[in-house]
């Protein structure tokens, strides 16, 4: 009996056992292990309606590395009809920025479920750029295949709702700070970067009466505005951008990708950045995510 | 955020367990009371003595201003917003100072508190390289944030460029090799269509080093101790040619005064 005994216990060892390292070796039953490599191509057409992705070959880069093409459709990436060139029209700019912003999301998004990816590069349809265009278009993921990315514990952690209201209230706070009337409009487009874990972007754009009274308040505009939500690895949102735009077509723009650790700052050159943009009103951080600080761009100072 | 210095403390669970071989259990539970008072002790001093001595060697650096303008006032206290406990770049190399090329216009190691950020990169506890490029001809920059770096590690930047016009690469190889940092950077050959690899670098000593161009393709470069160093920069040149110089970079304009302070090992 007890020999009996000791046999069932020995065979019930044996499968938990099994049990165990099936989970530990990442089997059917275990829920944790590398995440699967997403499909680039349904998470392109998540973030932009039309978007396709595929794996390329890299430009110089380390062996075993890969790179991944971002094909965004012409309204995500053309600029509009009558824009200048892009040397000197910062609409055109923008818009090239706002479609390297898409293209690093899409890109960084994968990156983690694919050790090779270490580049992208985004384009239109056909696979082109415009000539110039890849400083805003293409982008760096990784240095080299196998690199784990900076850990970002907050990214995501917030409720969508949440990260909303934030926003809101951020721009309520801009508004209520800035010099009466200086915001004529404000709209905030809500864009799904990673369903799977609520991974969301959002991109404000502001219509200003004049652009360059508010020079000195680009720290609100742009550091404020971002009070608990980007950049830097506290981080709760997947990208955030902001596009300010006066009456006489001056512009001002900021775009975020937050896994990719990029951002890109793209300021009409008629307007002279401040030395350091410093926030004056009180933004309150509601999330837990990065506060409103000084920054300094790299440009020529005022 | 996590604060990187402290990181280093030795508070791992289990690292000051009971000696296994005591065999008496009197001795065993003087050595478990001795082991865990030790323990303690270390834990609760542990961070404070990271801190003290695991600053890394980045020094700190500091360009003439009415050369190379506003883009370097950054480093100085003048501004009222980077405090000694609030460092915001530790190391940055100008690389086009004129601001007139597509191209990498600064790249260095980079960590920020809560008082001064990198423009579109955030505060920073972490080193962390970084770079920032430019677009030809407009007011439009790119923060770009690369692998943290850990205090006391070796890193080998490359930065180079390709054949074509405004287009940079990065090369990033990070060890841990003790207390001292290096970092080297390539100046684009003067002509486009050139790549270069890096020059690795040191920064051992305090010194003050000047560089004038000496030519269309030659550096020269000056230290205090008197030394000079003079090389027509070629393809793949590397920083053995080089023992004191630790940065390079064109420029046409006069010459540029930097000054790499450093703390106390």
């Amino acid at each position: 009996m007890s020999r009996r005994r000791a046999l069932a216990a020995g065979a019930a060892l044996v499968i938990v056992g099994a049990a165990i390292v099936v989970v530990l070796l990442g089997g059917p039953f275990s829920g944790g292990g590398r995440p699967p490599v997403l499909n680039p191509a349904s998470v392109a057409a998540t973030v932009v309606p039309g978007a396709s992705a595929a794996l390329i070959a890299p430009r110089a880069a380390a062996p075993g590395a890969q790179r991944l093409q971002i094909m965004l459709p012409a309204a995500a990436i053309h600029p509009p009809a009558g824009s200048g060139p892009l040397e000197t029209d910062p609409t055109t700019a923008s818009v090239y920025a706002g479609a390297g912003w898409r293209g690093a999301m899409i890109a960084s998004v994968v990156a983690p479920t694919d050790p090779a990816l270490t580049q992208f590069v985004t384009t239109d349809k056909t696979g082109g750029q415009a000539p110039g265009a890849s400083f805003y278009l293409d982008g760096v993921l990784r240095t080299a295949p196998g690199q784990q990315p900076a850990a970002m514990p907050m990214l995501d952690r917030v409720a969508p709702a949440r990260e909303r209201k934030q926003l809101d209230d951020n721009i309520r706070t801009l508004i209520a700070g800035l010099p009466p009337g200086s915001v004529i409009r404000a709209g905030v487009r809500q864009i799904p970067v990673d369903p799977a874990v609520r991974g969301m972007a959002y991109a404000v754009s502001l219509r200003v009466t004049d652009l360059r009274r508010l020079r000195f308040r680009f720290g609100d505009i742009f550091s404020g505005l971002a009070t608990g939500l980007a950049p830097g690895p506290d981080s709760t949102v997947e990208g955030l951008a902001i596009h300010v735009e006066d009456a006489a077509g001056r512009t001002a723009g900021s775009w975020i990708a937050t896994r990719a650790a990029q951002g890109t700052t793209v300021v009409d050159p008629r307007l002279r950045l401040p030395r350091i943009e410093v926030p004056h009103i009180h933004f309150v951080d509601e999330t837990g995510g990065p506060k409103p600080v000084a920054s300094a761009p790299a440009g020529p100072a005022g | 955020m996590p604060d990187p210095l402290a990181a280093r403390g030795s508070r791992h669970p289990g690292g000051w367990g009971a000696p296994a071989a005591a065999t008496r259990p009197r001795a065993r539970r003087s050595l478990v009371r001795l082991a865990t008072a030790a323990g303690l002790t270390l834990w609760l001093i542990g961070p404070t003595a990271a801190r003290s001595d695991s600053g890394p060697d980045f020094g700190t650096l500091g360009l003439n201003t009415s050369t190379y303008g506003s883009v370097v006032s950054l480093v100085t206290p003048a501004a009222g917003l980077a405090q000694a406990d609030d460092e915001f770049v530790v190391q940055r190399d100008v690389l086009q100072s004129d601001n007139t090329d597509p191209g990498l216009i600064q790249a260095g190691v980079y960590r920020s508190g809560s008082g001064i950020a990198l423009d579109n990169c955030g505060a920073h506890a972490a080193y962390v390289v970084f770079t920032e490029v430019k677009a030809a001809n407009s007011m439009a920059y790119r923060c770009q944030l690369y692998n943290d770096v850990s205090p006391g590690a070796l890193v080998t930047l490359d930065v180079f460029r390709f054949k074509t016009a405004g287009t940079w690469g990065i090369r990033l190889d990070g060890v841990q090799t003790g207390s001292i940092y290096r970092l080297g950077f390539a100046k684009a050959a003067p002509a486009i269509g050139t790549e270069i690899q890096s020059l690795g670098n040191s920064y051992q000593s305090q010194t003050s080093t000047r560089y004038e161009p000496a030519g269309a393709a030659q550096w020269t470069v000056y230290t205090t101790t008197g030394r000079q160093h003079s090389r027509r920069v070629t393809r793949a040149d590397s920083i053995s040619a080089y023992p004191m110089a630790d940065h390079l970079w064109k420029t046409t304009r006069p010459p540029a005064e930097v000054t790499i302070k450093h703390r106390v090992p």
